[in-house]
Parts: structure tokens; C-alpha cells; sequence
């Protein structure tokens, strides 16, 4: 009852004119972007931070899970057409998907996708519906030690779960906890690592950041690796091109249910999210699949499951950011920042402090998952268009928008040089191999532990155990190090197979 | 040339990287420790900072280790094709000299003067097309910015 009388609150806020306006702009931007390889939700999440400062906090955030959602539905677009991903979740699609599109069924494939990641949508943000309130009100019992080991367990998750090496992912998760440590100390006021900079004295803006590590970076990452032009199969013309056949919504029925269900418990975990969703949706489905050999040849399936899940995890990732104030993913934690631009604080409060925004996001998902099947069906050429742009002009406009909002947020010319900065160290990094994301997870995860682990010690009169003698906290600790001991555990039961053998 | 093929650092660089992370993740231990761990029967300013450190000085002398040994294994593999670095070096300069002259020559001056070197030098352009996509990217950008967001751009050389 709860829920159904915030989704009606929320519905009168969601459907003002100037939020569906919002939620309208980022549907359509989330597409195009989802379109446009390279360019990713959390790229254009970030550059577009210091707009949302001038408006409500509700409508940003309509605006920016918005984006993160189209770009679910554009990056198939990518994918089917031209066998480029257009964004990280629609990789698996490029399997199914373009081989259905070389066979002349590129409508089917589009459609499918498309139809699939609106109820995948839909049922997933009724799960967020349903599960954020209960969610909420249990961490309102947390205190600082359950605090302490679930930021410990989504870090962790977050460096065990995520692509490649886990080390390096646990390195930079370790520097953006020691970089979310410059500025006051919250508690004593005493400045650290600030070398008398008076601009380092709030600690690094997360927003610069952002901007700097997924904007700018971005940008040289186009230039450094451009792609050549895009080898483009016909594109399918006419809406009926686009509808799905009856063989083809029998065959998608069930890899569509399966994909929403998996993608939402997957979008929940740290460090889970779209992208391991739709793999997981993939290599489920074509185990449960009665003649396997078909995948890889134009299975339907493999493109219905894959894009409902990525769309699902995506809705339901909001569900701990709403909830907890724990961003599960680096989008997420981009969107932390939006919030707390507008000095919000996500977590357990946020439902009944701001019931307008937590209650009005929710239903501008509903909202803007019809708008995007709405947009995708006809506006198909026109986003297909998009990837005609060539990089070299995209590129040098994305830097203009990072130059000129990063002065923006506070009219400071110091921003800007921190944006340029961090920019040139986000690409090295990536040049290395060192992932950003979870720096940035880490860093706005930051002070929250620190907080947390100092009154947590304050309490235990500086003893560390007090973390393992509150229920929540021992079992939240005792997860994350079987997560961390896992791969030890995995390596030592396969060199006793080996032995038995 | 392939995304993934462009972005893969050779593996020496990649090691001599985690060398530097290494060495900033012993720096910022060191720093961590010039402030107190525990004062006034409480934790101190320091102690979270160099905690942080020492699981950075761990992880980043972990990856290190894993660098070379995966570098001894693939001695044999060839090297990735390296990205386009005079375009890249381009960007980089731009990226670092831009904001440093936002200030002082102004939103105008220093977004027109880069645009236009970044579109020439960096991506071939030609003057003539260079100058004129930056112009309009530039009233654009100051459209969007100054007059519908009510951003005060810095007017540096130019009059108020």
C-alpha cells in the first residue's frame, strides 16, 4: 500500500510538464549516446553535471537515469547494425543480434530489443517500487559498524566482480579512498594533503572528477584509438519492419521473463550491473536452450534475453543508491554527485525526507521506458544517423562542453585545470590497464567509511572487533572475505581435483 | 585499427606505470603518517589516510609482481600497435594549455585559439574549416552557457 500511494505521488510530480520535458531530453540523449560508440552513460552522466546544478533536483535526476537507461536501449542499436557495441552491456548482442541482421532480419532484431528492454524496464522498476521502501527502513537501523562492512562488502564486490585483474581494480579502489581523504578532516577539521592549497581545503570536487576521468579521458580516448568508418547492414525502413513476428515473440517470451528477473538481482549487487547481466543472461539461455548450436548463428533469443537483463540490472541499481546511499556502480556513483551537487544526501532517509524525488524517479522510469520505446520504434534512421557523425568533430565538442562546465560549477578556473589534469591521468590510466571506476566508487564511498570506521572505533574504545560483534556487521564482513578468499578457494578445491585425478 | 589493439599499452610502459603507483602509494603512506593516528583516546586525522596507503602500497607492489611475471610469459607475443601519438599528443597539450589560459584569455579567446589548433594539428583539418567549426562550436557553447544557464564566462582579452 506504501508503494502504491508513493508511485501516485510520484506520478504527479513525474508527470509535470517540465519533468516529462527532463525525462523526454534524457531518454533521447541516453539513446544517442547508447548509439555512439565510445561514448558512454557515465561520460555523458558526467559532462552534464554542472547543468544539473541549475535545475531541481528531481528533474536532474529524471534527466540522468534517463540517460543511463536509454543508453540500454541504444547500444543494441550499435550492435545489431554495425557489430560495434555501442555501449559495454550490448557486447553480447553484437553476437546474435548482427548475425540476424546480416540474414535480413535486422527489424526483428531491433524490435525484439527493444520490446524486450521496455518490460524488462517496467518489471524491474516495479521490483524497485516494491523493494526500496523495506530496504530503506532496514538501514535506518544501521549504525556505524553495519555502515563500516557494507561499504566494505560493496568495495569489495565492486573489485572482485567488475572486468579485469582484481588487484588492480583493488589498488585503485585503495587510492580513491585515500583521495576522498584530502581536504578537512571531518571530524577534527585538521586539512590533509591539501600542501596549502586553500581550492583543496572541501577535498576534491567529485563532479571535477567525473568530468576528468570519464569526460576528458574519453575524449583522448577517441583520439588515441579512433575507429575506422562504421560497415553498416541495411537498415531496416518502416515501423512494420520493426515488429517482431508471432514465432519470434514465442521464441522471446521466456528468455525476456528470465532476463528481467536475472538482471534485476544482478543490478542490485555492487559491482554486478549491466554489463555482467547480459553476459549472464547470454550463457543462461543458451544452456537452457534445446539445440545450443543456434547461438552465434541469429538466435533470438540471444538478443531478447541479453537486452532485457542489461535494461533490468540498469533500473535496479537505483535500488541502493535510493535506499542506502551506496552507489553499486560507477553511474551510480556519478549520480551520487548530481545529489549531492544540490546538497541531497542519498540513503535511508531520502524516502521520507524528499518523498517528491525518490517517489517521482521511480515513476519518471515507467515514464521514460514508454517514451523510449516510443522513441526507438520511428526515430530508428534518425538515431542510426548519429553514427555518421564523425569522431574528430564529436571529439573536440565534448572537450568545449568539459572545459566550459567544469568553470561552470563554481566559476573557478582552478576546476578547469583540475578537469584537464585528471583527465590526462584518467586516460594514462586506462593506457595501463588501471580502470578508473573503482576509484571513483571508492572515492565517493570515501568519506562515508571513513566516518563510519572512526565512530565505529570511537564506540568499541578502539577496538576493531566491535564490527564483528553486531550481527549484520559480522555477517556483511564474513561475505566479503569468502569474496575476497574465493579465487584461493577456487584455485585450492581444482588442485585437489587434479590430485583425486 | 581496433579499439582494444590501440588502447593496449606495451607491456614495459604498463610495468613502469605500477612502478609510479607504487612509488605515489609509498608518498602518500609517508604523508599519511605525519599526521596522528590516535589522539585524544580517539582515532586521529591520519589513521584512515594510512590505512588507505598500506592496502594501495600492497595492491599497487601486487600488480607490480603480477606485471612482470604475465611479462616474462608473453616475452614472445608481439608488441600492440601504438596509438596515434602526434593526434594524442595534440590532445594532451590542448587539454593541459586550455584551462590554464581559461581565466586569463577568456572563454572566447582561449576556446576559439584551442578548437582551432586541436581541429588543425589533431584531426588534419584544413584553416579555413577549422576556424569556422570552432566559431560555432564556441557560439554555441556560449550560447548554451552565458545566456540559457546564466554562467558568467571569464571575458579576459576581450571587453566586458
Amino acid at each position: 500500500m506504501e508503494a502504491l500511494a508513493g508511485l501516485g505521488q510520484g506520478f504527479a510530480v513525474a508527470m509535470s510538464a517540465e519533468n516529462l520535458l527532463w525525462c523526454l531530453v534524457g531518454a533521447a540523449l541516453g539513446t544517442a549516446v547508447g548509439v555512439l560508440p565510445g561514448l558512454g552513460p557515465t561520460a555523458t552522466i558526467s559532462l552534464l553535471l554542472p547543468i544539473t546544478y541549475r535545475l531541481d533536483p528531481t528533474s536532474s535526476l529524471i534527466m540522468l537515469s534517463g540517460i543511463y537507461y536509454g543508453a540500454m536501449y541504444g547500444g543494441s542499436i550499435t550492435s545489431i547494425l554495425v557489430k560495434i557495441p555501442g555501449e559495454a552491456s550490448s557486447i553480447v548482442t553484437c553476437i546474435d543480434g548482427h548475425e540476424m541482421a546480416r540474414r535480413g532480419r535486422a527489424g526483428a532484431a531491433l524490435g525484439i530489443a527493444a520490446f524486450g528492454s521496455f518490460i524488462a524496464g517496467i518489471v524491474a522498476t516495479l521490483g524497485v517500487a516494491l523493494a526500496g521502501p523495506p530496504l530503506a527502513g532496514l538501514a535506518l537501523a544501521f549504525g556505524p559498524a553495519e555502515y563500516t562492512a557494507l561499504v566494505l562488502f560493496g568495495l569489495v564486490l565492486v573489485t572482485q566482480i567488475g572486468e579485469g585483474s582484481r588487484i588492480r581494480a583493488m589498488l585503485m579502489a585503495s587510492l580513491g579512498l585515500f583521495a576522498s581523504t584530502i581536504g578537512l578532516d571531518p571530524i577534527s577539521g585538521t586539512p590533509r594533503f591539501t600542501f596549502g592549497v586553500v581550492e583543496l581545503q572541501d577535498g576534491l570536487d567529485i563532479a571535477v572528477l567525473a568530468m576528468g576521468l570519464f569526460g576528458v579521458a574519453e575524449v583522448l580516448t577517441l583520439a588515441a584509438a579512433r575507429d575506422g568508418t562504421t560497415q553498416m547492414v541495411a537498415t531496416p525502413r518502416g515501423f512494420r519492419a520493426l515488429l517482431p513476428n508471432a514465432a519470434d515473440w514465442r521464441a522471446s517470451a521466456a528468455p525476456i521473463a528470465r532476463g528481467s528477473v536475472l538482471g534485476f538481482v544482478l543490478g542490485l549487487l555492487p559491482g554486478g550491473g549491466a554489463l555482467i547481466s547480459s553476459f549472464a543472461s547470454y550463457v543462461m539461455e543458451r544452456r537452457m536452450a534445446r539445440d545450443p548450436s543456434r547461438f552465434g548463428q541469429g538466435a533470438i533469443e540471444g538478443v531478447a534475453g541479453p537486452e532485457s537483463a542489461n535494461n533490468a540490472a540498469a533500473q535496479a541499481s537505483f535500488v541502493p543508491l535510493l535506499s542506502l546511499g551506496i552507489p553499486s556502480n560507477v553511474v551510480m556513483g556519478v549520480m551520487i554527485g548530481a545529489l549531492m551537487i544540490q546538497g541531497i544526501a542519498p540513503g535511508p532517509m531520502l524516502a521520507a525526507q524528499r518523498p517528491e524525488l525518490f517517489w517521482g524517479v521511480i515513476a519518471s522510469m515507467f515514464i521514460g521506458n514508454l517514451m523510449l520505446l516510443v522513441l526507438n520504434i520511428p526515430l530508428l534512421p534518425a538515431f542510426v544517423a548519429l553514427l555518421r557523425v564523425p569522431q574528430r568533430i564529436l571529439a573536440p565538442l565534448i572537450l568545449l562542453f568539459c572545459v566550459v562546465g567544469a568553470y561552470s560549477l563554481q566559476n573557478s578556473a582552478f576546476d578547469v585545470v583540475m578537469v584537464g589534469i585528471f583527465g590526462v591521468l584518467g586516460f594514462l590510466l586506462r593506457l595501463v590497464k588501471l580502470d578508473p571506476a573503482p576509484f571513483m566508487l571508492a572515492f565517493v564511498l570515501g568519506e562515508l567509511l571513513e566516518k563510519s570506521v572512526r565512530q565505529a572505533l570511537l564506540i568499541g574504545i578502539g577496538s576493531p572487533m566491535i564490527l564483528l560483534e553486531k550481527p549484520i556487521s559480522a555477517t556483511l564482513l564474513a561475505l566479503a572475505a569468502l569474496v575476497l578468499c574465493w579465487p584461493v578457494l577456487r584455485w585450492i578445491a581444482t588442485l585437489n581435483r587434479r590430485k583425486s585425478a | 585499427m581496433p579499439r582494444e589493439a590501440a588502447m593496449a599499452a606495451p607491456g614495459r610502459w604498463e610495468t613502469a606505470s605500477l612502478g609510479l603507483v607504487l612509488g605515489f602509494a609509498l608518498a602518500a603512506l609517508a604523508l599519511s603518517l605525519r599526521y596522528p593516528l590516535w589522539e585524544y583516546f580517539q582515532p586521529g586525522p591520519g589513521l584512515f589516510p594510512a590505512i588507505t596507503a598500506v592496502m594501495a602500497v600492497g595492491c599497487a607492489a601486487g600488480a607490480l609482481v603480477a606485471a612482470v611475471i604475465a611479462r616474462r610469459q608473453q616475452a614472445a607475443m608481439a608488441a600492440a600497435e601504438a596509438p596515434v601519438w602526434r593526434r594524442l599528443l595534440v590532445y594532451i597539450a590542448i587539454v593541459l594549455a586550455w584551462p590554464l589560459a581559461f581565466a586569463d584569455a577568456g572563454f572566447a579567446v582561449s576556446s576559439l585559439v584551442g578548437l582551432t589548433l586541436l581541429l588543425r594539428a589533431g584531426e588534419g583539418m584544413g584553416w579555413a574549416a577549422s576556424l569556422g567549426l570552432a566559431g560555432v562550436t564556441v557560439a554555441l557553447g556560449w550560447l548554451l552557457f552565458e545566456k540559457l544557464l546564466g554562467v558568467p564566462l571569464p571575458h579576459g582579452l576581450l571587453p566586458a
